[in-house]
């Protein structure tokens, strides 16, 4: 069966057409000043008749490959070095060429995100249609490698976002921390005491109704309404109770932050925890019964073990919407990544907040990646 | 029996709504004196009517929601298409892709190039709303039971008849509880677009909660937006019960 992957083949046109853009990256001399926006002739120079004959040669890859696992290997890691190599050439060239000069910075345009783009759904293409696991991994993480390689050695430093790190170098792996450590003891709480709230929502029915309805409202409340409204009880509390003051709990800073965390977590947790015990088998529970284990037993050596995949998902959701949402903790004064864009949005000034946002995603990207990883482990084990 | 507790909880909660909209300035300066802090109301002349705001967001809220459900619906059925099975991992990727970014920082970039206004804080909406309808219609649509296929094929269906006869009426209960968690989401969302200048409940949590403190401003904002968001989800989860009582359970 000969399929062709036309998908692949419309976006590699996609990404030769993206040359042709006008709009393929922006310079500017400094943040404020306004951007120059530059093709790709005039930005990659001699080697652009070098990357259209790549872009070329893909093309006809992309239409030879059809759904051949080692072609599609191939095909991917073809396109991983492209993806590389664009992002680095684009930098070195115009750097050679004087186009910019030390403090100046490239942006990605228009044509850039539609080539960069393009070349990302070539590789989860071609990840889909390999058989492989190893080949898989290896397709999907060499070309982001390669782009840490150039970003560690300093090669990328003229893009935006790397002049905006240069310029916070020495605070910003603080703020990654503190943004690390804000989500972890949050979803940490959160898993600690929303699984046996959530085995207590099973078991009795009353509590259960309760719950239901504190759960909702956490649900339904904006995130940002949360943070904010937390702070009403910790200033009332601070000011009623003088230790906490000293101690420097209040309304402004880590602990209104973590609680509103906390609270959004537990929502998720217990929510999944509930739904995760409901859904083991009774048939299990009462085999195991007869089997003459008691309750004790029953819960840690059946029940727990069957609703772990359900659970750990949870943790896994919790945990990414937790290192997205600490980004609005920046507004009541907690130390996190969010402190970018917060800054970003007084000053309007998109490359700081991107300081902030890529970061974030990539953290709560990993987040994923991590516990699907451990999901897939353990539950291959189980079966 | 769940269709009427549904009924009554809507009828509360819209109750609750009006109350909150037309009662809270009259209480105002009564919450200033339990918070210690009436030099404040007279000071704030900020003076947007709770009904403005609250008609704004829902507006702004309703339009969100319709062109995610739009463009959701879309991208699920085209998804579960035969030409769209080739782009269905790159939708499934961007989707849960869309989900870690976080939204404010959608907004820091659309601002600087959309301007401050509703077109900013409208893509955000969609954007940060999409991903539940676009899920639920390919389960929706995927896991119609295969012997109702067969029966419908048996009986001289063609595609169109097979897709709006059998698939649509046994997925719309999924699809519905996509749709109540995308509008809940978006009700939610929509506060942060206060941020672009698109108005809505935003205003006063942003203004009173976040820049400076004032407690008696952040419930003004947040206690509507909650009632409005349970408002929402009771409403569509009646819609839920009505359409598996109508079509079946779906899976």
């Amino acid at each position: 069966m000969k399929k062709r992957d036309y998908v692949s083949v419309a976006s590699a046109v996609i990404i030769l057409a993206s040359f042709l853009i006008p709009d393929f990256v922006h310079i500017k001399p400094t943040r404020i000043s306004s951007a120059v926006s530059v093709s790709a002739g005039e930005c990659l120079r001699e080697y652009y008749d070098l990357f259209v004959i790549s872009i070329l040669l893909l093309i006809v890859l992309t239409t030879v490959k059809c759904r051949k696992s080692i072609l599609n290997f191939l095909a991917g890691l073809y396109v991983d070095l492209l993806l590389a190599f664009l992002i680095l050439m684009i930098v070195t060239v115009s750097k050679e060429n004087l186009l910019i000069n030390g403090t100046a910075r490239l942006s990605f345009g228009v044509g850039q995100i539609m080539a960069i783009a393009g070349l990302y759904s070539i590789i989860l293409k071609c990840e889909e249609y390999i058989q492989t696991m190893w080949m898989k991994v290896f397709v999907s993480v060499s070309g982001w490698l390669l782009i840490m390689l150039f970003l560690l050695n300093g090669l990328l430093d003229q893009y935006s976002i790397m002049q905006e790190y240069l310029a916070a170098k020495s605070q910003f792996f603080n703020y990654v921390t503190a943004h690390l450590k804000l989500t972890f003891w949050a979803v940490f709480a959160a898993v600690v005491t929303g699984i046996p709230l959530g085995y207590l929502c099973y078991k009795s029915k009353p509590f259960d109704r309760a719950a239901v309805i504190g759960l909702s409202i956490i649900e339904v409340i904006p995130q940002l309404a949360l943070f904010a409204v937390i702070r009403i009880p910790f200033i009332v509390l601070s000011n009623s109770v003088p230790v906490l003051k000293e101690m420097g709990i209040g309304g402004y800073g880590f602990a209104p932050a973590f609680t509103a965390l906390f609270l959004y977590s537990l929502y998720l947790m217990m929510h999944n925890s509930r739904a995760a015990f409901s859904c083991v088998d009774p048939q299990l529970i009462e085999n195991a019964c007869a089997m003459g284990m008691d309750s004790k037993t029953v819960f840690f050596r059946v029940q727990l073990p069957a609703a772990m995949p359900v659970i750990l998902n949870g943790v896994r959701i919790s945990l990414m919407s937790a290192i997205v949402g600490a980004s609005l903790s920046s507004f009541v004064g907690a130390a996190s990544l969010g402190i970018y864009i917060v800054n970003g949005i007084n000053a309007l000034a998109i490359d700081l907040q991107m300081l902030g946002v890529i970061p974030i995603f990539f953290l709560a990207v990993m987040a994923d990646l991590g516990m699907t990883l451990i999901i897939g482990r353990l539950t291959y084990k189980r079966v | 029996m769940e269709e009427r507790k549904c009924a009554k909880e809507i009828i509360i909660l819209f109750g609750l709504l009006i109350i909150t909209i037309f009662g809270f300035p009259k209480v105002t300066y009564q919450l200033y004196e339990l918070f210690n802090m009436t030099n404040v109301y007279n000071s704030s002349n900020l003076k947007l009517s709770l009904l403005t705001l609250t008609w704004e967001h829902i507006v702004m809220s309703f339009f969100g929601c319709l062109f995610s459900i739009m463009i959701g619906l879309t991208v699920g059925v085209i998804c579960t298409t035969d030409f769209g099975k080739e782009i269905k991992v790159l939708i499934e990727k961007l989707m849960s892709l869309s989900q870690a970014v976080p939204t404010i920082g959608l907004l820091a970039v659309l601002v600087p190039i959309f301007g401050f206004g509703v077109v900013p804080g409208a893509i955000v909406l969609v954007i940060s709303g999409i991903m539940p309808v676009v899920f639920s219609t390919i389960t929706g649509l995927e896991n119609v039971p295969a012997h109702l296929l067969e029966a419908g094929r048996g009986l001289g269906m063609s595609g169109w008849e097979l897709f709006f006869r059998v698939k649509v009426p046994s997925a719309v209960p999924v699809i519905i509880a996509g749709i109540r968690t995308t509008s809940v989401i978006i009700v939610g969302c929509a506060t942060l677009a206060a941020i672009t200048g698109a108005g809505g409940l935003g205003i006063p949590i942003f203004s009173a909660g976040i820049r400076g403190f004032n407690p008696v401003k952040l419930l003004e904002g947040t206690i509507p937006v909650t009632l409005l968001a349970l408002l929402v989800d009771r409403m569509f989860a009646y819609a839920e019960v009505k359409a598996v009582k109508k079509f079946g359970s779906g899976m």
